[in-house]
């Protein structure tokens, strides 16, 4: 199955075919082409046929996030085209040279992650938009005889003086051809004028998606690719030592078979393990070759890792004094003047992606260039890898990104491109490189685990003037090109969050732990412990403090005031936005009602890359102990408005993937390998668990938009928790909250 | 060598007996609609109907089946009496905007079509404990709602029948 075109027979479309690609100058990158070609700097963001329909080449890959439907918004508004017939496909992979040589991006960056698709693209698209709106305008005044200014563009349609009108679809020939005026520059709608940003739009692909069509890498085939299973070695860092594939050559459907070096230690991950690569006639075939292979692997230097060891090193890490992130103030003279001081320690373990599309890649290595077909939130990490492997040019590489079965930053790390393309060029061939669920869960880039330890000084009047947070756990970083230890903190702690720059005395000390397992990215990062572990402390002191939780973390937030914040989603978190949502939520939930016997409501909020959210979660605790979250009510500021029905289901999505998270799920490791890597011991939350019903209230202002991908989980868990205890349960300090760590 | 019907055509089953019909479907017939996740019959991306029964097909070997009639989301709207587009299932999964990152969504749409068949009014507790394919992206409660709506279509159009 061939998804998209490729780069070249997109360029060529442009020119011969009759969906003709408009070709517009980009203000916002706006320089001209270095190669002193006419045309100057073009996008090839949108083709427009002849029946009107419009095709939209999205620069961010699509993994459920939305951003098809939402990026093709900001465009068709500006335009003025109609929603209903637009449909949206990955912009094919563009990079360039710049005149001193940079690989830079042809078009746009080509990037899905940290919730910034949005942010990124809001004013250029728009603009991009508006200035294609341009070139019909003069299209329609030229073919018409009829000045610009008797001219508007509306649904798909140029309006005409005296109620005539024409489809875009029959101008785009014309529109292609024109040249804007030396002095153009772009004017986007006022918000007034919005007749699509602002309103709900659904999934463009939801019918493809609902009848099985083949959109995702995992459907993708190339001419003549072999499939290709890897035998890893389990072992952190361990090594092959011997292998024996007769049995395998012997058998049906087995074409090569190759082994992959183990990456070096100590530095960059390019792919995550030594190996041996099967390739076959079918997937079957490969997976019976793979069984049979007779491997004997040295365990490496770490066969004794276990999670547990792990647990027992935090532990005595936080015994100690660590690396100091962040000191206002006098924390220690704070601490002893307190009237009273709290401690509460949380502990969070690994967790997996657990995308369900397991990881694949499509990888063809010739003499002179490199293909590469699969999931990934940045192409162009996947083409750097190639280029190591290959030498060969990553400006000339045909790479495309299908459709993700699910990202969560699984696919931000591209070592199933740098192992496929290994095997491509060992094997000389085509290949279609398929992980298991087993490869999956057991070489993940998995969310770091840490134990937060969180103290309070409270004065004699009830406030908190002293505040630590001190976290052990495994570092992000680790393994990261460049980075050096000391600052392994930045990806875990943020320091400038709640209640940074509202308590006088702080001081948050990191301590990164030692263990080779691969630590990456998972939807929302480190606020997802953070913010458990805030939020549920918060609740805590309240009840010490006898103080209604809402109370206390309005009291906490103060007045409306925008604090500086230095980490990503910055430059400001503003306090007056945070104590907004919560009150929403809680009035929503009817905060402060009497709930039934066994059932008790809690909250929290959490600032997440620019967006504010907030929920109440209802929990019915049960008399086994057991509990259900029946109800969560929620609401989320993330500026300007694009797609309600975006940010809804992200935040509903959001949530159960944050009460999976936190109800059962944790990696556990033994003697180097994990144990659990498959879904009858990885437990993934099901219906049966879920949140019945989830309402999402959403703030719309004219602040500038963030994405919502992210900001629904953090605020969950906590408010989870709380709400349990508020049921007449127990106060659970740990994830996974249904099983011990292990 | 045994044959089934997929979609109502009829299939020999040719290749090594052991393999399971998810990859029977994908690979041999260029069936991937139905997907893998797990692999041990987990997860239930690779829901299918066998008969008329929702099974999980990456841990049934072809060469446990003879004649058995085989359905899979490709053909889930056109076998079926009446419906020439869409099943009203996948209507609502549709008008509900259920699908995000839509790998899962044909499993669980092949799970809630017999479900429905079974259980044509179903309670909050029937969906909890009858359906249990997973979705990371965390559309339960979306899928909750469809699964309600798309039962009350489903009874309507057999009310209309009669």
């Amino acid at each position: 199955m061939n998804m998209s075109i490729n780069r070249r027979q997109f360029l060529s479309y442009s020119f011969y075919s009759g969906a003709l690609l408009i070709a517009c100058p980009l203000p916002a990158i706006g320089k001209p082409s270095a190669t002193g070609d006419s045309s100057g700097a073009l996008t090839p963001l949108v083709s427009i046929s002849q029946d009107n329909h419009i095709t939209f080449y999205s620069p961010s890959p699509e993994m459920g996030q939305g951003i098809d439907t939402s990026l093709s918004m900001l465009f068709v508004e500006e335009l003025g085209g109609d929603m209903s017939k637009v449909s949206v496909e990955p912009l094919p992979y563009f990079l360039k040279r710049d005149s001193e040589g940079k690989i830079t991006w042809q078009v746009v960056p080509q990037f899905s992650g940290g919730s910034t698709s949005i942010s990124r693209n809001w004013t250029l698209v728009r603009e991009v938009g508006a200035t294609t709106k341009q070139l019909f305008i003069q299209a329609a005044a030229r073919a018409f005889k009829t000045p610009e200014t008797s001219l508007s563009v509306e649904s798909g349609y140029v309006n005409l003086p005296e109620g005539r009108k024409v489809s875009l679809g029959y101008l785009t020939d014309l529109a292609a051809k024109q040249t804007l005026p030396e002095a153009f520059k772009p004017t986007v709608k006022a918000r007034d004028d919005w007749k699509i940003i602002g309103k709900s739009h659904f999934t463009q692909e939801s019918k493809k998606i609902v009848t099985g069509q083949p959109l995702y890498g995992m459907d993708m085939e190339y001419p003549n690719a072999k499939i290709c299973l890897i035998a890893r070695c389990p072992f952190l860092d361990g090594e092959l030592k011997s292998l024996d594939d007769s049995d395998a050559l012997a058998m049906d459907g087995v074409i090569k078979i190759v082994t992959l070096p183990r990456p070096d230690l100590d530095k960059f991950y390019t792919y995550l393990a030594a190996g041996v690569a099967v390739i076959a006639e079918n997937f079957w075939s490969a997976k019976k070759a793979r069984d049979s292979l007779k491997i004997v692997w040295d365990k490496g230097p770490n066969s004794n890792e276990s999670t547990k060891n792990l647990h027992q090193q935090c532990d005595d890490l936080l015994t100690q004094k660590g690396q100091v992130v962040r000191e206002d103030g006098n924390y220690q003279e704070a601490i002893d003047n307190a009237a009273k001081v709290i401690t509460k320690t949380y502990k969070l373990p690994l967790v997996s992606h657990a995308q369900l599309e397991p990881q694949n890649c499509i990888a063809h290595v010739t003499e002179d260039n490199c293909t590469i077909i699969a999931p990934m939130q940045g192409p162009g990490g996947g083409s750097r890898h190639a280029e190591r492997i290959t030498g060969f040019d990553r400006v000339k590489m045909d790479v495309r990104y299908p459709r993700l079965g699910g990202g969560f930053g699984r696919r931000l790390t591209n070592d199933h491109v740098a192992e496929a393309v290994t095997v491509s060029k060992l094997a000389g061939m085509p290949i279609k490189l398929i992980w298991t669920r087993e490869d999956d869960l057991s070489h993940d880039f998995y969310r770091p685990m840490g134990h937060h330890q969180v103290t309070a000084g409270i004065d004699k009047d009830g406030k908190v003037t002293a505040w630590s947070h001190r976290l052990a756990g495994t570092p992000k970083y680790y393994r990261r090109d460049g980075v050096e230890v000391k600052d392994y903190f930045g990806a875990d702690m943020y320091v400038d969050d709640f209640p940074a720059g509202r308590v006088k005395n702080i001081r948050n000390e990191y301590f990164p732990a030692k263990f080779s397992a691969p630590q990456g990215s998972w939807r929302a990062p480190a606020h997802t412990a953070n913010a458990f572990v805030i939020h549920s402390f918060v609740d805590e002191l309240a009840m010490e403090m006898n103080k209604d939780p809402l109370a206390l973390r309005l009291e906490m937030l103060g007045e409306p005031e925008a604090l500086e914040y230095g980490q990503h989603g910055g430059p400001v978190f503003h306090t007056g936005r945070m104590a907004n949502v919560l009150k929403m939520a809680a009035k929503r939930a009817g905060w402060g009602r009497k709930t039934s016997e066994g059932t008790g409501l809690g909250i929290a909020g959490h600032f997440t890359f620019g967006g504010y959210c907030a929920c109440v979660a209802e929990v019915k605790l049960n008399a086994d102990g057991s509990f259900r979250v029946n109800k969560v009510f929620a609401a989320i500021d993330v500026g300007t408005v694009v797609n309600p029905e975006g940010i809804k289901s992200q935040v509903e999505g959001g949530m159960n993937d944050g009460l999976s998270a936190a109800l059962g799920q944790q990696i556990i490791i033994q003697n180097s390998q994990v144990v659990n890597n498959n879904f009858d011991s990885y437990n993934m939350m099901r219906m049966g668990d879920s949140i019945k019903q989830i309402e999402v209230e959403i703030v719309d202002s004219n602040e500038d938009p963030a994405g919502a991908g992210e900001m629904g989980i953090p605020p969950l868990a906590p408010a989870v928790a709380n709400a349990l205890v508020a049921a007449g349960g127990p106060r659970i300090r740990h994830h996974p909250m249904t099983a011990p760590l292990a | 060598m045994s044959s089934i019907k997929v979609n109502g055509k009829s299939v020999e089953l040719s290749g090594d007996q052991d393999m399971p019909l998810l990859w029977f479907l994908r690979e041999k017939l260029s069936l991937v609609g139905t997907k893998f996740g797990c692999g041990i019959g987990s997860c239930g991306a690779c829901t299918v109907h066998i008969n008329n029964k929702a099974v999980r097909s990456c841990t049934l070997p072809i060469g446990a089946l003879v004649n058995e009639d085989v359905v899979t989301i490709e053909g889930l709207a056109a076998t079926q009496e009446g419906i020439s587009d869409l099943h009203p299932v996948q209507q609502s999964w549709i008008d509900f905007n259920v699908a995000q990152c839509g790998y899962c969504q044909a499993g669980q749409i092949m799970a809630v079509t017999d479900f429905l068949n079974r259980f044509p009014s179903p309670t909050d507790d029937d969906i909890d404990t009858h359906l249990t394919n997973l979705c990371r992206c965390g559309t339960y409660s979306r899928m909750r709602q469809a699964i309600h709506h798309a039962a009350k279509q489903m009874r309507a159009e057999k009310g209309e029948a009669k």
